[in-house]
């Protein structure tokens, strides 16, 4: 979005009336600074549209704020355009002018004349309401009119509308919680499908003080020593021997406790710091894993985050093994499929370096996202883990069944193990068994351990025997 | 004539939600696009139902943008879907500033709720915008000759 203004690019569109000659005098562009040099009404204005630009509109938002009473007349609605970007980038600069023009006419069409309009940049828009102007009433005709289609230069243009609403309350009548309420509105907006409005709610600050404090947390975890790896066994059905474990971590905060991967994970992979962890990870599950007896694999999931620095994570690989000690066919790195999907054939080269190494590469979850039998063809993947969902849970029964034979079927005839996720009873080991699975990891054989329970576990010989009893002969 | 464009659309008429009359609505919608579409050298066709509106634009490439903009802010329709928007040789209703397809019939009411695009391929909308052209110059043509549908 950016480069969409580029100032003396486009002609600047006359300084509309509106901003002017705005009725409230508090809003007047040079009122109230006296003391500093007074700023030059061009300065406020955004010149691609003529409307107020983000330094007006923190003026504007100031003085209403300090000018209304009572405060909840006013609220202030965030308008972020959904595909702006693709315009952009197929019809090009000038019909994304022409498109930002065109939304600043809807919305100046749209509103009553009290309303103040601000563009703050890119494809941001703010509209400032006072005097009692219904917020969603307006939200709701915005978000029907700016989504209609466009016609620019003999093209259509589709776009959307997210906006997020925030009135000002009693409790907080500043600047910056009304700017921060409307936003936290509007990324609820976007996050439940974009094309919609949505008002401000407490709940949503709540949500994301905790969110800002588990961030906090999360990038200095691991600094902090709070990351710990526990390993799952995985069965082999026919020799009846534990021959590997997948690693997986687990992060003890010193106050929350242990907290689950499925609420630190995505923000760790948002925030970026998935990387660092995962080298982490790799660097520890191979020193671990040296200590086994009976050469057991080391199975070691590997983020999509991961595979966008190619060289890093070739080089983690390589400084992991070589600093371990650990036989290279020992490491299997688990890769999913939203990992292929992102840069299709980039990673296939990266996936063919890894494997020059010597490591396996093991498709993970496979069944719960695209499962597409091209990629499968794609790459010859060592091992498909068969996601846990099709063995237990609402999933599993015939058409579970159906799917796990489908591709144990399907990996055998491409030369790949399958291993059956989350077997936790010994009808479902037979299930998988019975259904072409080679191999099983899941309760039944046992839950995730720490490292040194795994020496134990592969020095007393009595776990073969346990399990075997799940399996037919 | 130059750079001549012709724009199929297609909206939801919002008309009887809001509770207004519709016959009225309609005759100050025609009115107001005859009034405009003179001026700007734009030619058309409207036909609407109790669900839908469709209309043919036509005319300078800049004029039919311009015109269909201005429609764009109006809340007496929603759901606007562009069938097509193309270059075209001639114009389909030379004649017409905004031809009116009269009350709607039954069959072409029918017709219409037909040729509404239930999905979003581009193919489906331009085959969509071509059956609407069809109906409304078939309707017109009609009207044109006394004949009813």
């Amino acid at each position: 979005m950016s480069g969409v203004v580029e100032p003396g690019r486009s002609k600047p569109a006359p300084v509309v009336a509106r901003v002017p000659a705005d009725p409230a005098p508090s809003v007047q562009p040079d009122s109230g600074r006296s003391h500093e040099a007074s700023p030059s009404e061009v300065d406020l204005v955004d010149p691609l549209t003529g409307l107020g630009n983000r330094r007006h509109f923190n003026q504007a938002i100031d003085q209403v704020l300090a000018s209304i009473a009572p405060p909840d007349r006013t609220a202030l609605l965030m308008i972020d355009l959904d595909r702006f970007k693709n315009i952009n980038d197929t019809l090009g600069h000038p019909v994304g002018d022409a498109l930002l023009r065109l939304v600043t006419r809807r919305l100046q069409q749209s509103t009553r004349g009290s309303e103040l309009i601000f563009r703050l940049g890119g494809d941001e828009f703010a509209v400032l309401l006072r005097n009692g102007v219904d917020a969603e009433v307006l939200a709701d005709r915005l978000v029907d009119v700016l989504g209609r289609p466009y016609l620019i230069e003999g093209q259509v243009a589709n776009i959307g509308a997210s906006i997020g609403v925030a009135a000002v309350t009693e409790n907080d009548a500043t600047a910056a919680g009304l700017v921060r309420h409307a936003n936290l509105a509007l990324h609820s907006a976007k996050a439940a499908g974009r094309q919609r409005w949505q008002a401000f709610e407490p709940v949503m600050a709540q949500r994301a003080d905790t969110r800002r404090v588990l961030e906090i947390d999360l990038r200095k975890a691991l600094r902090m020593g709070e990351f710990r790896l526990v390993y799952q066994a995985q069965l082999n059905i026919q020799g009846r021997a534990v021959t590997g474990f997948e690693a997986l971590l687990r992060w003890h905060h010193p106050i929350r406790g242990l907290v689950p991967p499925d609420s630190f994970i995505p923000i760790a992979e948002e925030i970026g710091a998935i990387v660092a962890i995962g080298e982490w990870v790799l660097r520890t599950a191979c020193a671990e894993a040296v200590k086994w007896p009976g050469n057991p694999t080391i199975a070691v999931n590997v983020s999509p985050l991961q595979f966008e620095d190619r060289d890093r994570l070739l080089a983690t690989v390589q400084r992991a093994l070589s600093t371990s000690g650990l036989a290279p066919d020992r490491l299997e790195l688990e890769i999913t499929e939203s990992s292929l999907l992102r840069q299709d054939r980039g990673i296939l080269e990266t996936l063919h370096r890894l494997r020059a190494l010597g490591i396996r590469i093991a498709m993970d979850d496979f069944g719960t996202g695209y499962s597409s039998l091209s990629q499968l063809m794609a790459f010859p993947f060592d091992k498909i883990k068969i996601d846990q969902s099709f063995v237990r849970g609402p999933a599993a029964g015939p058409g579970g069944t159906a799917v796990v034979r489908a591709i144990a079927a399907l990996g055998a005839s491409l030369g790949m193990s399958a291993i059956a996720e989350g077997v936790e009873t010994a009808e479902q080991a037979l299930m998988v068994q019975t259904n072409g699975c080679t191999d099983i990891q899941g309760y039944l054989i046992s839950k995730p351990i720490p490292g040194d329970q795994v020496l134990e576990m592969l020095r007393s010989s009595s776990l073969g025997t346990a399990t075997a009893k799940g399996l037919a002969s | 004539m130059m750079d001549l464009y012709q724009l199929v659309y297609c909206s939801r008429n919002t008309i009887c939600e809001q509770g207004d009359h519709l016959a009225e609505a309609v005759s100050a919608i025609l009115a107001a696009a005859r009034h405009n579409n003179r001026q700007a050298g734009v030619t058309g066709a409207l036909l609407f139902t109790q669900s839908w509106f469709a209309q043919v634009l036509e005319g300078p490439r800049d004029a039919v943008e311009a015109t269909f903009e201005r429609i764009q802010s109006d809340m007496r329709h929603g759901d606007v879907t562009v069938l097509s928007f193309l270059p075209a040789g001639q114009r389909s209703f030379p004649d017409w500033s905004m031809a009116f397809a009269g009350e709607p019939t039954e069959s072409a009411t029918h017709a219409l709720d037909l040729l509404v695009p239930r999905s979003s391929g581009v193919e489906t909308l331009t085959a969509a915008g071509h059956g609407v052209l069809r109906l409304l110059e078939r309707i017109t043509q009609d009207e044109n000759t006394r004949v009813s549908v």
